[in-house]
C-alpha cells in the first residue's frame, strides 16, 4: 500500500474460495485497500477476478479467510449498512438492470436503503446526470445501447453513493470513446471524490493512468501487488499470468531489446513515450554520448 | 433483431399520440369496462365495434398493418380452435359432413353460430388489450396495477418477467442466428432439433440470468421486496374522463344489447 494511504477501508485476510464443483477460485488472497486508493485487480479470464469481487461484495462467502470493510467483518454487517458503503457493478449491465425505465431502475438502491421519495429523486437526478445519462431518464432498458446500459448501470451503483467501488470488467465490450470516457470519470470519482476504488480488468493499457496500485493474478494468487510502474518492470512475471505490458512499452522494450535504446525506465503512458522520443531525439550535446545513449 | 422477435417490441407504446397521454389508471379503467361489457354481451354488435375501433385505432396512431397482423395470430389460433369444437360439438343442423380416419364428422350450423359469438368476444378483448399495450409503456401498466391495490408481489414479478422477456429474447435471437448461419435450420430434422437445443439453451439462460440478477440485486440493498416509489393521486380530469368513457361503454352496451333487441 502507498504511504500516502492509511488504515485500510477494506481489507481480505488470507481468503480462499472454492466453488461447489470443487474448482478453486482463490487461493490465500492477502489484501488491503485504504480510503482513497484506487486498485486494479489485473488478471487473464479464469484468474479469479469476478471471484475476488463478489467475495469483497459479500455476494460469495469465502471458505476460508475473512474480508473486512472499516474494520467489521463482513459477515457481521448487516445488508443495508455493507451496501451503504459497498457498491458494485457487474461485468454485463444486463445482469444488473431490471427497471422497466432507466430511472426507476437507478431508484432501486436509494428506496432500498429506506430514503424518503424527494432525496431517492434527487439520487437518481444526481446519478444520472453523473454519468452523462440524465436524457435516458424515461427510456426502457431494453431501448438502450449497450454503452447506454453500462452508464444506467454504474448510475444505480452511484445513487447508493458507495465509499467503495467494485468494478469487474467496467469497460468490456465498449467502443474506444465509450471506454475513454468510463475511464475518465473512474478517475475523476476517485481523484476528485476520493471514492476507493478496487477494479477488475485484464486490459492493461490504461492503467498506469489511473491506478495507484495493481494486483496481479494468477490461479486464484495475488502474484504481485504494487505501483504499476513496478509491476510494468517485471514482464516475465506479467507473461506468466497470461498478461503483457502496455503496448506503446512493448514498444519500447522492443527497441530496447532490438535496436540497443538505452532508457532509465520503460514508459508506461503515450506522455512518457512522447517525452522519452523528444529527450532522445534531443539528444546530448556531445555526439558521442548521443550514439551512446542510442545504442546503450 | 429479427425473425419474429419484433413482435414483442414495444417502442410504440412509448411514442407520442393521444391516447399515449392518457391517465394509465383511466386506460386499465376503460379497459376493464370493455372487457365486462363485451363478456357479458350475448350479441354481436358490441365486441365487433369494439373491435373494428381498437383495430382502427391501433392503424391511426401508425401501428404498422403487418405489425398488427402478426400481433393477431395468437388469438386467430383460439378463434378458429373456439369456432372450430363448437361447430363439431354443439348442434343438430348440419351444413357439412366428411369422414376422417373412419369417423363421419359433421360440422353444425348452430355450433358454429355458438363458436362465431365466442370467437367474436374473444377477438374483440384481445383487440381492446392490444391497442391498451400499444398506447401504454409497461412501467405506467405496473403504477396502474398498484393503484388497483394489486399484490405487491404479482406486481414485482410481472415487472422482473417484462424485463427479463427482452432479455431471454435477446439471447435466443443471438442464438437463433448462431444455429442459423452453421444450418441449424437447413432441413426439418435439422429445424427441429435446433429448436430442442435452443429452448433447451434459453432456459438454462434464464436460470443463470435470475441467478445473477438476483446478485446484482442484493449488491443494491434488495431484502426479497421491491421498493416502489410513491403513486400521484388521480387528478379530478382523469376521473372525469374515467367516469365519462366508463358511461359511454354502459349506454354502448345497453342500446347494442337491449336497444336492438
Amino acid at each position: 500500500m502507498s504511504a500516502a494511504f492509511s488504515a485500510p477501508a477494506l481489507a481480505c485476510r488470507s481468503v480462499s474460495f472454492r466453488y461447489p464443483e470443487g474448482s478453486q477460485a482463490l487461493v490465500d488472497i492477502d489484501l488491503a485497500v485504504a480510503p482513497g486508493e484506487f486498485v486494479a485487480l489485473l488478471a487473464a479470464n479464469g484468474s479469479g477476478k469476478t471471484t475476488l469481487i463478489k467475495v469483497l461484495a459479500g455476494l460469495l462467502a469465502p471458505t476460508a479467510g475473512t474480508v473486512r470493510i472499516d474494520g467489521s467483518d463482513i459477515r457481521q454487517m448487516p445488508a443495508k449498512a455493507l451496501y451503504r458503503r459497498v457498491g458494485l457493478l457487474v461485468q454485463n449491465p444486463k445482469d444488473q438492470l431490471f427497471g422497466a425505465t432507466v430511472a426507476e431502475d437507478v431508484a432501486f438502491g436509494p428506496r432500498n436503503l429506506g430514503l424518503d421519495e424527494a432525496q431517492v429523486q434527487e439520487r437518481v437526478a444526481a446519478a444520472l446526470a453523473a454519468v452523462g445519462a440524465a436524457h435516458l431518464r424515461e427510456r426502457a432498458i431494453h431501448h438502450l445501447s449497450f454503452g447506454e446500459q453500462k452508464r444506467a448501470a454504474l448510475a444505480g451503483v452511484l445513487a447508493m453513493q458507495p465509499a467503495i467501488l467494485l468494478l469487474d470488467e467496467p469497460t468490456a465490450g465498449m467502443d474506444p470513446a465509450g471506454e475513454t470516457r468510463m475511464i475518465d470519470f473512474l478517475y475523476r470519482l476517485n481523484r476528485e471524490h476520493g471514492l476507493t476504488v478496487i477494479f477488475a480488468t485484464h486490459s492493461v493499457d490504461m492503467l498506469p493512468l489511473i491506478a495507484h496500485r495493481i494486483c496481479v493474478l494468477e490461479h486464484g494468487r495475488v502474484i504481485q501487488c504494487d505501483a504499476p510502474r513496478a509491476v510494468f518492470q517485471a514482464p516475465d512475471i506479467l507473461a506468466r499470468a497470461g498478461l503483457r505490458l502496455p503496448y506503446i512499452s512493448v514498444l519500447f522494450d522492443e527497441m530496447h531489446r532490438h535496436d540497443g535504446f538505452c532508457l532509465d525506465r520503460l514508459p508506461l503512458t503515450v506522455r512518457e513515450a512522447r517525452q522519452a522520443l523528444l529527450d532522445l531525439l534531443a539528444g546530448p550535446s556531445d555526439p558521442s554520448a548521443a550514439a551512446a545513449v542510442r545504442h546503450g | 433483431m429479427s425473425g419474429g422477435f419484433d413482435l414483442f417490441f414495444d417502442y410504440f407504446a412509448r411514442r407520442d399520440n393521444r391516447l399515449r397521454r392518457f391517465d394509465p389508471r383511466v386506460k386499465m379503467g376503460v379497459v376493464a369496462a370493455l372487457f365486462a361489457a363485451i363478456l357479458l354481451s350475448t350479441r354481436p354488435p358490441l365486441p365487433a365495434m369494439v373491435s373494428v375501433v381498437a383495430l382502427g385505432s391501433l392503424l391511426l396512431i401508425g401501428i404498422p398493418l403487418g405489425l398488427i397482423g402478426r400481433r393477431l395470430l395468437a388469438p386467430l389460433g383460439i378463434v378458429i380452435a373456439l369456432v372450430l369444437i363448437q361447430g363439431l360439438l354443439v348442434g343438430e343442423t348440419v351444413l357439412a359432413a366428411f369422414p376422417v380416419a373412419g369417423w363421419e364428422v359433421a360440422l353444425h350450423r348452430e355450433g358454429l353460430v355458438r363458436g362465431a359469438g365466442m370467437a367474436l368476444r374473444v377477438w374483440g378483448a384481445f383487440s381492446v388489450l392490444l391497442l391498451f399495450s400499444a398506447v401504454t409503456p409497461a412501467h405506467e401498466m405496473f403504477r396502474a396495477l398498484r393503484w388497483c391495490r394489486m399484490p405487491h408481489l404479482w406486481v414485482e414479478i410481472a415487472m422482473l418477467v417484462y424485463r427479463y422477456i427482452f432479455v431471454l429474447l435477446e439471447e435466443a435471437s443471438e442464438m437463433v442466428a448462431a444455429q442459423r448461419v452453421r444450418l441449424g435450420y437447413a432441413g426439418f430434422g435439422n429445424g427441429l432439433r435446433s429448436a430442442g437445443t435452443l429452448t433447451g439453451a434459453v432456459v438454462v439462460r434464464a436460470m443463470e440470468q435470475s441467478l445473477r440478477t438476483h446478485e446484482a440485486m442484493v449488491a443494491r440493498g434488495y431484502t426479497d421486496v421491491f421498493p416502489f416509489g410513491p403513486l400521484p393521486p388521480m387528478g379530478r380530469r382523469a376521473w372525469g374522463a374515467l367516469a365519462g368513457v366508463v358511461a359511454v361503454v354502459g349506454i354502448l352496451y345497453w342500446f347494442l344489447e337491449r336497444g336492438l333487441a
